[in-house]
């Protein structure tokens, strides 16, 4: 139970907050409620490192002929460096919404810290009865805040799209289930059999938009800064620990080249427009697709460690940008400090990820580029200074300041003091070199003012956002709905029995042939 | 006093009488629900053939009952399905005063239960097959509304059930000179084929299942939904009986191949359609195919836990379907125009609770998480990849049709907002649409999570079949 216990500490806040707020209108320190018991549940998760690994169950010691869902969780080197990043992020907040005071209220930290409980409990689970409940719960939350807050149709529309694929990632995890039926075992998140891995690869590839490529759903459905970057970043984070825990198992050759394509176009794609992006809240879907192309490359090439690596980077350092409103030259050291947890050179938690060029595959060669052009973005946003913090109280400027150092800090902390994830293979040196050859060749262009025609990156959006898959895939439906109507009106129109009858005769011949096989 | 008078000839009776006072909607709709409830109840309490003291008399329940020489008999093994059967009742009466259907639906639930418990009680059983018949003939009144014409899914209702019967009895037939030479493969054969042709006519395999959609296009989508319901759970549970009388058909393997084969294509053909349906009712009679498929292929497992699953999703099947087809009708009566979802644009908005149970009620049924389809559905897909990944694999994607429509429907619903302004006000109802709404939600989502509370009961299922269940 000691393992539930932030989840406990959140859901209790959200429900005081909630109570409070509709029953006592004049009551004003919900912040207060909110900050504290994000605090006490981030402490909390990192005592819990002093146990790991732990372990906590519901119902599951009930065996039974059949395989029944029963609820696990389990507190270990993979899922305690996520939970402890999702309490640090929905601390981060929380504190820096002091500073955005007219922003929120009671409702929106209630929903934050109800949903970063959920987000805690989704990375915690140790099957996938309750990895499949808190993911849906987690989609079931984020899409109704969306609803909630947009009002264009056609942004709504995308909402549910991207809800869609998620459901379609939890469809994935029933079909590993099946194929692990189908070589004998059960579907255990702890030794995951071969036939599984695709389909759990898959899973996490269509929740985190990396395969296929879902910018053409996600792009501008939310651009808010709190609880936008709370509802952006943790269902990629929810997906990782399955990503991590895949990672343990090969993948056949087959399957690897296709996903790690997928992996370094995503990488590539959303790189490219992470440094392009007008502002970091309208790059941000691009940042997510970006690392988590690197992460699920990662995950391809069965190196767990730098699946974490590059997926708690999606958090950390992206937090700090997402969430700091106000920059100026004062806070640039925290940049700094974030810009070297994600620069992946020697003591940075990143280093770890540089994991994922082991063993070598030529299509990796391009993973040092959207590095790179990560970083670039990254520099772009963090130097562009915004009016300072002015008529607020000085507490209010400490706040904001902890709230964006904490994120930093405790990435590199948390990197030290956690439990290692076994590695296996030697660090490359070779990407990290082959970056800094890209940054030299980025600065001596900003120098000599080195200019790429839009045009080509319009075209390159073109390509591979895969907004033509879209169409296909209208295509498709329409052309499935014209079948099925057309199969319809025969079995249900004049001659409807005597068509009845020619595909029973044909069925029954079927039938016949692969009874006799066997089925 | 026996048992069948007490489950067949006493619900019957009080269907007639029901009848009578259908003018009184919600008095006849709490009577009835009252009273099958305590039918329900008293399957729980009282043993059959057995004495039980009562103060200081004692009474015992026969468990059989004569009539023009023909025997009704229901066993004390059979009190847990009379049990779940009652309690379906229950729940659908309950639905029936939220979907607001035909005024005699709860006199014609108590009718067609009773035929229905009374084709599973009869001996021979090949009566069954009569008394099946009767109860779809009892139904065609009931589906065409009055003064209305029947048109062409009441016609094929009736022309492929009738179509079943004679195979039944065909078979029972060949069984009775099985009886006399038990080695003659020829007449096992025969006997099994018919059995299977009256089975598939019956259950609406595929493709005797066009009917479905088109009746429930024609006619109340409650009242379908019911009979889609009831009558495909008490012929499958007629067929398990088949392979529980006869080892020749349960130590086959061809049998339970061929189960999950045509299962298989059942949930295939119903989810390649679904997904592309545009008509809400039209969703519920293809999501019926879907599972008649599922239990198919449940049973195609070839043992208990086969059984046992099959009875399991359709204990939670009552959670998903039931408010699905009370959420629909609702939205026909309150919205006054067709199911076609291009007429139904922002509908959420405007009834929120009804559209949020409809579009629940099929990701339930898909066996989606967090709903009360989930635990069955994530048991079956273990229990059946271990003997065909294969076929799993394609009925998964056959069931993923489901989640298709109930994302189609979510986004017709909630998506769009209503072209017509003042449309998006929430619509505000009494307390009592309140209860039945927090209740349908409540069970929707409670029993999904916890199966283990629940499942001996749905164990007890199995002593029905003292073969096939052990």
């Amino acid at each position: 139970m000691l393992l539930l216990t932030p989840v406990l500490i959140l859901l209790g806040a959200a429900a005081l907050i909630s109570l409070l707020g509709l029953f006592r209108p004049r009551f004003t320190s919900h912040w207060l409620i909110a900050i504290t018991s994000a605090l006490a549940a981030w402490v909390v998760v990192w005592l819990l490192v002093l146990k790991l690994p732990l372990e906590f169950g519901l119902l599951e010691d009930i065996s039974y002929r059949l395989a029944l869902p029963a609820l696990s969780f389990r507190g270990d080197e993979i899922t305690w460096p996520l939970a402890l990043a999702v309490s640090t992020v929905l601390l981060s907040v929380l504190f820096t919404d002091a500073a955005r005071a007219v922003e929120a209220s009671w409702l929106i930290w209630a929903g934050d810290l109800g949903f970063a409980a959920i987000g805690i409990t989704a990375v915690l689970a140790r099957n996938p009865a309750t990895m499949m409940l808190a993911w849906l719960l987690v989609d079931l939350i984020e899409m109704s805040i969306l609803l909630r807050q947009l009002e264009e149709e056609r942004i709504r529309r995308r909402a549910v799209v991207f809800f869609a694929t998620n459901l379609l990632g939890i469809v994935a995890v029933f079909g590993a289930m099946i194929a692990a039926g189908g070589a004998g075992v059960g579907l255990n998140l702890d030794q995951i059999p071969q036939q599984s891995v695709i389909y759990l690869i898959l899973a996490v590839g269509l929740r985190m938009g990396v395969f296929p490529l879902q910018v053409a759903f996600l792009r501008d459905v939310h651009h808010q800064r709190s609880q936008g970057t709370l509802l952006r970043l943790i269902p990629p984070a929810v997906s990782l620990s399955l990503l991590a825990h895949s990672a343990t198992t090969p993948l056949a050759d087959g399957w690897r080249q296709m996903f790690i394509f997928f992996a370094v176009l995503a990488a590539v794609y959303g790189a490219i427009a992470w440094a392009r992006a007008k502002n970091e809240l309208r790059g941000r879907l691009f940042w997510i697709f970006g690392l988590a192309g690197m992460s699920f490359a990662a995950a391809v090439q069965g190196q767990q460690g730098a699946v974490l690596a590059w997926g708690l980077a999606i958090l950390y350092p992206g937090s700090l940008l997402f969430l700091a409103s106000v920059r100026t030259r004062g806070m640039l050291p925290l940049g700094i400090l974030s810009l070297f947890a994600l620069s992946a050179v020697p003591f940075s938690p990143t280093y770890a990820g540089l994991r994922l060029y082991y063993p070598f595959d030529m299509l990796l060669l391009l993973l040092p580029l959207a590095h790179v052009l990560l970083l670039g973005g990254y520099v772009r946003f963090m130097l562009r200074q915004t009016e300072p913090l002015s008529g607020v109280e000085p507490w209010v400027r400490v706040s904001y300041a902890i709230g964006l150092g904490i994120l930093p800090v405790t990435f590199i902390a948390s990197s030290f003091l956690g439990p290692k994830v076994p590695a296996a293979g030697p660090i490359p040196i070779w990407p990290l070199l082959l970056s800094f050859v890209g940054i030299a060749t980025g600065v001596v262009g900003y120098w000599r003012r080195w200019k790429i025609p839009s045009k080509i990156f319009e075209y390159l959006d073109k390509v591979f956002s895969l907004r033509w898959m879209l169409t296909g895939l209208r295509w498709l439906d329409e052309f499935m709905g014209r079948f099925a109507a057309l199969v319809t009106r025969l079995l249900e129109g004049d001659g409807g029995v005597l068509w009845t009858l020619v595909i029973l005769v044909i069925f029954a011949s079927l039938l016949g042939q692969l009874v006799s096989a066997g089925g | 006093m026996s048992a069948p008078l007490i489950w067949i000839g006493l619900p019957a009776f009080i269907g007639g009488i029901l009848f009578l006072t259908r003018g009184y909607r919600l008095t006849t709709g709490i009577f009835g629900g009252i009273l099958s409830a305590l039918l329900a109840v008293s399957a729980w309490l009282l043993p059959i053939d057995e004495v039980v003291p009562l103060g200081s008399r004692a009474f015992e329940i026969g468990d059989r009952f004569s009539i023009l020489g023909r025997d009704f008999l229901l066993l004390n093994t059979d009190r847990a399905w009379l049990l779940l059967i009652y309690l379906f009742l229950t729940m659908w009466i309950i639905g029936s005063l939220f979907a607001r259907p035909h005024s005699g639906f709860v006199s014609f639930g108590f009718v067609f239960t009773a035929l229905l418990v009374a084709a599973l009680a009869v001996e021979p059983f090949l009566y069954a097959a009569l008394l099946i018949e009767i109860a779809v003939l009892l139904a065609v009144p009931f589906l065409l509304p009055p003064g209305s014409q029947p048109g062409r899914g009441i016609y094929r209702f009736l022309a492929f059930q009738t179509l079943g019967m004679p195979f039944i009895l065909l078979a029972g037939w060949f069984l009775a000179g099985l009886e006399a030479s038990p080695g003659d493969s020829a007449l096992v054969l025969r006997a099994g084929g018919l059995i299977g042709f009256g089975l598939a006519f019956l259950l609406a395999v595929v493709p005797f299942h066009s009917w479905i959609p088109t009746l429930i296009e024609e006619c109340e989508p409650y009242l379908v939904s019911f009979i889609l319901f009831m009558l495909p759970a008490f012929v499958a549970v007629f067929g398990l009986g088949f392979l529980d009388r006869f080892v020749w058909l349960r130590e086959s393997e061809g049998v339970y191949a061929g189960l999950r084969i045509v299962g298989m294509l059942m949930i295939l053909v119903g989810g390649a359609w679904v997904a592309v349906e545009r008509h809400l009712g039209r969703m519920l009679g293809y999501a019926a195919i879907i599972e008649i498929g599922a239990g198919l292929m449940a049973v195609g497992i070839g043992s208990s836990e086969g059984v046992l699953l099959f009875f399991w999703m359709l204990f939670v099947r009552i959670f998903s379907a039931m408010p699905w087809a009370a959420s629909v009708s609702w939205l026909q009566e309150e919205s006054g125009i067709g199911l076609e979802l291009p007429n139904l644009v922002g509908f959420g908005h405007r009834y929120p609770i009804a559209a949020g149970i409809l579009v629940s009620g099929g990701f339930s049924l898909a066996g989606l998480p967090l709903l009360a389809g989930f635990g069955a559905k994530f048991a079956f897909w273990q229990a059946i990849s271990s003997d065909s990944p294969v076929l799993s694999l394609a009925a998964l994607a056959g069931n993923t049709g489901l989640v298709i429509a109930s994302l189609r429907a979510l986004n017709t619903l909630f998506i769009s907002f209503p072209v017509q302004q003042g449309d998006d006000q929430g619509v505000h109802n009494g307390a009592f649409y309140w209860l039945m709404v927090g209740l349908f939600g409540f069970l929707l989502f409670v029993i999904g999570l916890f199966p283990q509370v629940y499942i001996t009961f749905i164990e007890r299922l199995l002593f029905v079949f003292e073969r096939l269940g052990a």
